[in-house]
């Protein structure tokens, strides 16, 4: 293995470059399309309301729409007719024509463009090496799936980001173990990763293994630990708790025209506290924030179980989810010519099989590890990421309610950072020579270049033959047919027909 | 036997006993039960008949499998000539004549499949060079719940598994003689002649045709040995083929009602004529038969999740044993219902998905990271064979069925007979001969006691609704009582449905 090489100067330039690649890919025209798409339709309303004070509850955590909010007020992109014309709704169904998404994308877009240097400097953290982390950053730039998602207003965004941010801290805090300062300021940073995180989508909960596996970093020092936890929990608490106390502040004005009188409880006591404007006291906290978890369950439950034989609007089961399937259809339209235009959550297999692939080979050395007794050069770490995935897999495997695809984007995020850690192996215990490595992660990367041009036109709207469509989906799994088209899968065959 | 002797003590005969008698009881004891056909033995059945009445016809699979069953029933004479001529212008049976017995028709099948748990035996035997061992890796074969109702049935399987272990037994002792000496060629030329018997049972076993790049790489740098090998394997495998056509061929002499099927002008002509058909004529014969089986094949329906009765399931589910099928079902009193069902012994199946799985990380660390093995070729030749089988089957879009997996089963059993071979220890505790011997002990008692546990479901002994969802651990199987709603995690087609309006389509 060569030397551990410095962050250095080079570090930043790179951060730079990839930066600037990253723009061209994920953020240059973020306001396309110009109107609410998918999710958006959800939290569209759900910002217009922390703008305009209105109380409500929701399916999800404050975090993500707070953030949409924030995004238009900065911005201001909309007057504020405009930015209160869908306060009555739950769901977005027409737009008008002067609505601007630019302010309501502006923080998810944010965040999504930095993942990339925190990809590249926890890539760097492992590898110890600045053009291999380079190269294995291009899964967060040329992504298609994530780029699809991550720069639109919805909540992946910020959740992505905090998972990025808890991983950075992960692999921080060890280093600084005889440091009080930053070992206290890195510990508690991730513990707000971890509130961040969860007070954005509840998925976002699989992140409090990291706190456990801390100690398997930190053994035999288990005090030290106990400290760290302590930090942990601080932070974690602190955003938890001052988040949902801001959206409770936030939510003065009763709507009646949303459900339930505006109220979306039918808890008298709750009642009464928004009657009497008393939501903003911390003495309320306890009976509001279990009526906003009892109405956040009940959200989900009613979505329904998932079913592949009747219409799920692009649902799919978690097992298809490492190979991309199945892709989720936002829009589709034809042009005048007949072309169609798409956009979909469409991954880039070059991106998401690597991953994949991965995750089995970081498996098989964990098992050679255990059964045969095999060197390892990180297990630690190995171990931690592989349950953080497996925990992830195992939770969201017992829901019965219908998944989508970009459930898999934290355990796809863990996913690049085995593939990291397996590259990382191979130099370091594997009988390739360094440049053998070099020219698998140039391979790698040329190949989601590649790939990321090949699928771009299915994330954008750009006009394609039906036969250019087909050529690009050969994997049945991923379910994507052309607009107006026949569906035609052996596993995806859904039947148009009310059950009666 | 220990390892690194090669004689057999008494105590090795003990066990191998123990085999054949354990193996009796689940294989060939009772395999007279159930006295009703159930799965493909109402399609079987009718080409025996049409053997044993020199009936001409065409069919989906090769001839050998339905050979055995009509050789049984010439042998056991278990019916009178009437009973045995009764299917014989029918493709297929649709309701079972009294008195009529499977008692002859299943003998061969129950027979061979009994036989496999010593050649599996020997299999074990061959990679753990202890007989202790190989008697507990016996345990997969023996008390599996899904191969003891399925291979003793007049199918396919039973002839199909025993044929390819022997091919599997026969190619572990080739790779270790390295040298064209009489027992080289001899046991080359059985290669030839089990590959093909494999291969005319049912044209998946010609994924055994495998074996033979791999026996070149084993045998690699001695390229001028293989050779040798390669043209005894050739000759047995052509006598073979052409003598199993010759018999099919020389027997279908009349035509029935159900006409020429797809048979060309000439082979017409031929079945015409009151003469034999000429050999000549045999390649002719052989390519008609082969053009049914693929236009036969191209009819048959695609896997379908969402349709009711679907009985297929996609090739990734079969791992872990999904989806279940149910062959039969009888109603007794207090609601309680007995059923004949393909369905796996967890214990077993997914002990050998696991170690498909180590199998397949042992070979990965051993490319990625230089790990030592001590059988890698070995290792590599079964994971070969296992990808090569499941590949090959992916690519076969017409529904399969749960049993299309047993031969990856077979080969799954051997490559946990590797794994444990190749383990050295389980995270910090060393791993000594002992120690394997006590796992699998353990695995042994556990793979005894969940036989015991499903066996209900083989035997169709009355369960009563709670009974057989106590069984039903595992959503993907969909096992379900009788008259009950499927519970799939994934798929389940709505019982009464209008037809509406597809967004998609904006057709009705």
């Amino acid at each position: 293995m060569t030397k551990p090489e410095h962050f250095g100067w080079q570090g930043w330039a790179l951060i730079g470059m990839l930066m600037l690649l990253s723009f061209c890919s994920t953020i240059y025209k973020y306001s396309e399309p110009k109107h609410p798409y998918w999710d958006e339709k959800f939290h569209v309303t759900s910002a217009q309301k922390y703008l305009n004070n209105h109380h409500f509850m929701q399916a999800h955590p404050p975090l993500g729409k707070m953030l949409i909010a924030l995004g238009e007020i900065i911005v201001d992109a909309n007057p504020p007719e405009t930015d209160a014309r869908f306060v009555d709704m739950l769901l977005i169904d027409k737009h008008g024509p002067n609505f601007n998404m630019h302010g309501y994308r502006l923080i998810p877009m944010i965040l999504a463009w930095l993942l990339t240097p925190i990809t590249f400097i926890i890539f760097f953290l492992i590898l110890r090496n600045r053009i291999l982390a380079a190269l294995l950053s291009f899964v967060i730039i040329f992504d298609t799936g994530l780029i699809s998602l991550l720069r639109a207003a919805v909540l992946e965004g910020p959740l992505i980001f905090s998972t990025a941010f808890a991983i950075l801290a992960f692999l921080v805090i060890p280093k600084y173990v005889k440091n009080r300062w930053e070992f206290a300021l890195w510990t508690f940073l991730l513990g707000t990763a971890m509130g961040a995180a969860f007070t954005t989508k509840l998925t976002g909960l699989f992140l409090i293994l990291l706190a456990p596996l801390l100690l398997l970093h930190l053994w035999p020092n288990w005090k030290k630990w106990l400290i760290a936890f302590a930090f942990i929990f601080a932070g974690f608490a602190i955003v938890t708790v001052g988040i949902w106390q801001l959206h409770f502040s936030l939510g003065t004005n009763v709507n009646p025209t949303l459900p339930m009188e505006g109220y979306h409880t039918n808890l008298h006591e709750y009642r009464e506290i928004l009657d009497q404007g008393k939501n903003p006291s911390i003495l309320m906290f306890p009976t509001i924030i279990a009526d906003s978890f009892k109405y956040m369950y009940k959200s989900h439950t009613d979505i329904g179980d998932l079913n592949l034989c009747t219409p799920n609007y692009g649902g799919s089961p978690w097992i298809s989810w490492p190979l991309g399937g199945k892709s989720i259809h936002f829009l589709s339209g034809r042009t005048k010519g007949g072309l169609g235009n798409y956009m979909y959550l469409q991954a880039n297999p070059a991106v998401w099989w690597t991953a994949a692939l991965s995750v089995f080979i970081s498996i098989a050395m964990l098992l050679g590890f255990i059964f045969m007794g095999q060197k390892l050069h990180k297990p630690k770490l190995l171990i931690s990421f592989l349950i953080l995935y497996l925990g992830y897999m195992l939770a969201i495997s017992q829901i019965s309610r219908t998944m989508f695809l970009y459930h898999y984007f934290p355990p796809l995020y863990v996913s690049f950072i085995l593939l990291a850690l397996v590259i990382n192996e191979l130099r370091a215990r594997g009988p390739f020579k360094g440049e053998v490595i070099s020219l698998l992660c140039i391979l790698l990367s040329s190949l989601m270049v590649l790939g990321y041009l090949i699928y771009r036109p299915m994330i954008d709207l750009t006009p394609m033959t039906d036969e250019q469509l087909k050529r690009r989906t050969f994997f049945s799994l991923w379910n994507v047919r052309c607009h107006k088209c026949e569906q035609d899968n052996p596993y995806y065959k859904e039947k148009w027909c009310n059950p009666s | 036997m220990n390892s690194g002797s090669n004689s057999f003590r008494n105590s090795d005969w003990l066990l191998l006993g123990l085999v054949v008698v354990m193996s009796c009881f689940t294989y060939f004891y009772n395999y007279t039960q159930p006295t009703s056909l159930y799965w493909d033995e109402v399609y079987h059945v009718t080409s025996a008949q049409k053997y044993l009445n020199n009936s001409y016809f065409m069919e989906l699979h090769p001839p050998v499998g339905k050979l055995l069953l009509a050789a049984g029933e010439k042998l056991i004479d278990a019916n009178d000539d009437e009973l045995n001529r009764i299917y014989k212008d029918t493709n297929h049976v649709k309701k079972r004549v009294e008195g009529f017995s499977l008692n002859g028709y299943r003998f061969f099948p129950a027979l061979l499949s009994w036989i496999t748990a010593v050649v599996l035996f020997f299999i074990f035997l061959a990679i753990t060079r202890t007989t202790i061992l190989a008697t507990f890796f016996s345990f997969l074969y023996i008390f599996d719940t899904a191969l003891s109702v399925h291979l003793p049935g007049a199918l396919l399987e039973g002839p199909m598994i025993f044929f390819c272990s022997l091919s599997l037994l026969i190619f572990l002792h080739i790779i270790n003689i390295k040298k064209p000496n009489i027992k080289f060629k001899v046991l080359s030329f059985i290669l030839g002649i089990t590959f093909a018997l494999t291969f005319l049972t049912k044209i998946t076993g010609l994924f055994l045709l495998l074996l033979f790049p791999i026996l070149f790489i084993g045998l690699w740098p001695k390229w001028k040995v293989w050779i040798i090998g390669m043209i005894f394997a050739f000759f047995g495998f052509l006598i073979t083929f052409i003598g199993v056509w010759h018999v099919h061929i020389s027997l279908g002499t009349e035509v029935t009602n159900q006409g020429f099927y797809s048979a060309s002008a000439l082979y017409k002509e031929a079945l015409e004529s009151d003469n034999p058909i000429p050999f000549s004529l045999y390649p002719t014969a052989i390519k008609d038969h082969l053009k049914y089986s693929i236009k036969y094949n191209d009819g048959v329906p695609k896997l379908d999740m969402c349709k009711v009765h679907e009985a297929g399931s996609p090739w990734f589910y079969w791992p872990l044993g999904a989806r279940s099928i149910t062959y039969a079902k009888k109603s007794y009193a207090e609601d309680k219902v007995g059923y004949l069902m393909f369905q796996v012994n967890p214990a077993v199946w997914w002990l050998s998905a696991f170690a498909v799985l180590i199998a397949f990380s042992l070979l990965t660390c051993s490319y990625l990271l230089g790990l030592k093995l001590k059988q890698r070729f070995l290792l590599n030749s079964f994971c070969i064979l296992y990808a090569g089988y499941m590949f090959g089957i992916s690519q076969i879009d017409r529904v399969m069925y749960l049993h299309h997996y047993l031969l990856p089963l077979i080969i799954s059993f051997i490559l946990a007979a590797l794994v444990l071979n190749e383990v050295k220890q389980i995270g910090k505790w060393k791993f000594d001969h002992d120690h394997k011997v006590f796992v699998a002990l353990c695995l042994s008692i556990c793979i005894f006691a969940t036989y015991q546990f499903y066996k209900p479901l083989s035997t169709m002994r009355p369960l009563t609704k709670a009974q057989l969802e106590k069984r039903a651990i595992f959503p993907l199987w969909n096992l379900r009582c009788s008259g009950c709603k499927r519970n799939d995690p994934f798929f389940n087609p709505p019982a009464i449905c209008k037809e509406n309006q597809n967004p998609y389509t904006n057709k009705k």
